[in-house]
């Protein structure tokens, strides 16, 4: 089976760890709202307490290589794209002045980095917190919707993250049985991938249905046994930290 | 008299294809058996787990679980027989051992506690004690075997079922399941075992049920049928039955 590190859960012991699921659901939208619409001071401040929760969650830089390729190649694009949308000033190199601008590329990489933000909370929450916690801590603040609307969103998003390396283990067994037939020898990119996708796509519908098989044959339903989530100090804690760059945005607008 | 633990009477399943997949197999399953289950490729033993706890809809004939259908209701079937499937991989929703193993619990909708304690107890049983917080898929192919075995244990069957359980399994992977299987055969779970290999398991086996194109070829004692394997596409082991074992 791959291993999948971007987005998936690393079972661990860590504060991060062990903070209450609710919550970190709760700053994953702060992080996201301020990231996204907030100057660059609480931009700057959200990367600087990501990055800190990262640490304590003892997140190696292997397992943040695949997001940061990821960012790297949208940041790419994103700067470039802005850059060449705002021509002027020019970028001049060694005297070649070249036909990306200024203030566009400094617009594309602050949105490139508000990118950055957004994936580095969406790694933080999905490689510290359990699925079937996540879900549970959905279902709980999604209080006010119907219970089996609840238990079918909570089933869905476990299923979904328990999926995902069943099917890249899937994607990369057919890749390299067509591989070792000598696919790498036909030209049309377009063609390799449509050979590759038919065996893929039936190969993991029969994975889904042995998956469902092994899930109703082990009384699957989608109102288990609750799980429970106490609420600790430390998670009040981390909570209040983390309110920081929303504090700093709102201070910045009405002070 | 107690009705036997498992009864299966002229069930036969048709697929859409029209083809036979299960033609009146009739039998019976006591407590605390030990059965082998053998048969060429498409004998129709897997089609037959599956219909064992209502995953498959039989086209006639009823299974009776201690006397009434599984089909009325496939809840307490499911709880009562477990399966354990040839794909370990597919049968894990869990995101670490532990979690594993509570998932069919949970699904019972029991106490935490009581999930907690029967977590504990069947990764014991299965030798897997320790690694309780691992990542499923960093354990071997016969850690994972007892992993999908240890979830269905967690829901206390009573009636164990193993398909081809040593497919891809090395000699030490296929010894730790035997070691496993053995030991809930003798805590009082009965046990029907899905297999070709009838070196590595037959010497435990207290019956023998042959399977051919959807129907029972034969059904007794190990002794008495073993010279009938190869008729059916068997290897027939070269040894005394009673060193039918990989058990260490």
């Amino acid at each position: 089976m791959r291993e999948v590190d971007f987005l998936h859960y690393r079972p661990g012991s860590s504060i991060i760890h062990r903070h209450d699921p609710r919550f970190k659901l709760l700053e994953l939208i702060i992080f996201s709202a301020v990231a996204l619409a907030g100057s660059p001071l609480s931009l700057a401040l959200s990367g600087a307490l990501l990055a800190a929760f990262h640490c304590l969650a003892g997140t190696s830089l292997r397992g943040l290589r695949k997001p940061l390729l990821f960012w790297l190649a949208m940041a790419l694009l994103i700067a470039g794209a802005a850059a060449l949308a705002e021509p002027e000033p020019p970028v001049v190199l060694f005297g070649w002045m070249s036909p990306f601008g200024i203030t566009g590329l400094e617009a594309g990489g602050l949105r490139a980095l508000r990118l950055l933000a957004v994936l580095l909370a969406g790694q933080l929450l999905a490689s510290t917190t359990d699925p079937v916690e996540l879900a549970e801590a959905l279902k709980r603040l999604l209080f006010f919707l119907p219970p089996a609307w609840r238990g079918l969103l909570a089933a869905s998003i476990g299923l979904t993250v328990t999926f995902i390396p069943q099917v890249l283990d899937e994607a990369a067994a057919v890749s390299d049985a067509a591989l070792s037939r000598g696919l790498a020898e036909r030209r049309s990119i377009f063609r390799r991938v449509l050979i590759l996708a038919r065996p893929l796509a039936e190969n993991t519908l029969r994975r889904a249905e042995l998956i469902a098989d092994a899930m109703l044959s082990r009384s699957f339903t989608p109102q288990p046994t609750p799980l429970q989530l106490p609420m600790h100090g430390r998670d009040w804690l981390l909570f209040a930290v983390s309110l920081m760059p929303l504090a700093a945005e709102l201070g910045q607008k009405y002070f | 008299m107690n009705p036997p633990l498992l009864q299966l009477r002229q069930l036969s399943h048709r697929f859409p294809n029209g083809t036979l997949g299960l033609d009146s197999v009739s039998l019976s399953i006591e407590k605390g058996e030990f059965i082998v289950l053998a048969g060429p490729n498409g004998s129709g033993k897997t089609i037959l787990m599956r219909h064992l706890n209502g995953l498959a809809r039989p086209s006639s004939g009823e299974i009776l679980l201690n006397g009434l259908s599984v089909l009325d209701n496939l809840a307490r079937a499911r709880r009562i027989i477990g399966l354990v499937f040839q794909e370990a991989d597919a049968q894990i929703v869990g995101q670490t051992v532990s979690r594993d193993a509570a998932f069919g619990p949970e699904n019972l909708k029991l106490p935490r506690e009581e999930i907690s304690r029967r977590v504990e107890a069947s990764l014991q049983a299965a030798g897997l004690s320790g690694f309780e917080n691992r990542r499923p898929h960093t354990l071997s192919g016969g850690e994972k075997r007892r992993l999908a075995a240890a979830g269905v244990l967690a829901m206390r069957p009573e009636l164990l079922v193993f398909d081809e359980p040593f497919t891809g399994l090395d000699w030490p992977g296929s010894a730790d399941l035997i070691e496993v299987i053995t030991a809930l055969h003798a805590s009082g779970t009965a046990i029907l075992l899905i297999t070709h290999d009838l070196e590595k398991i037959l010497a435990h086996a207290q019956r023998l049920i042959l399977m051919n194109k959807g129907r029972i070829h034969a059904d007794g004692p190990p002794s008495d049928l073993l010279e009938q394997v190869e008729e059916l596409g068997i290897r027939r082991p070269r040894c005394p039955l009673h060193e039918m074992t990989w058990k260490r």
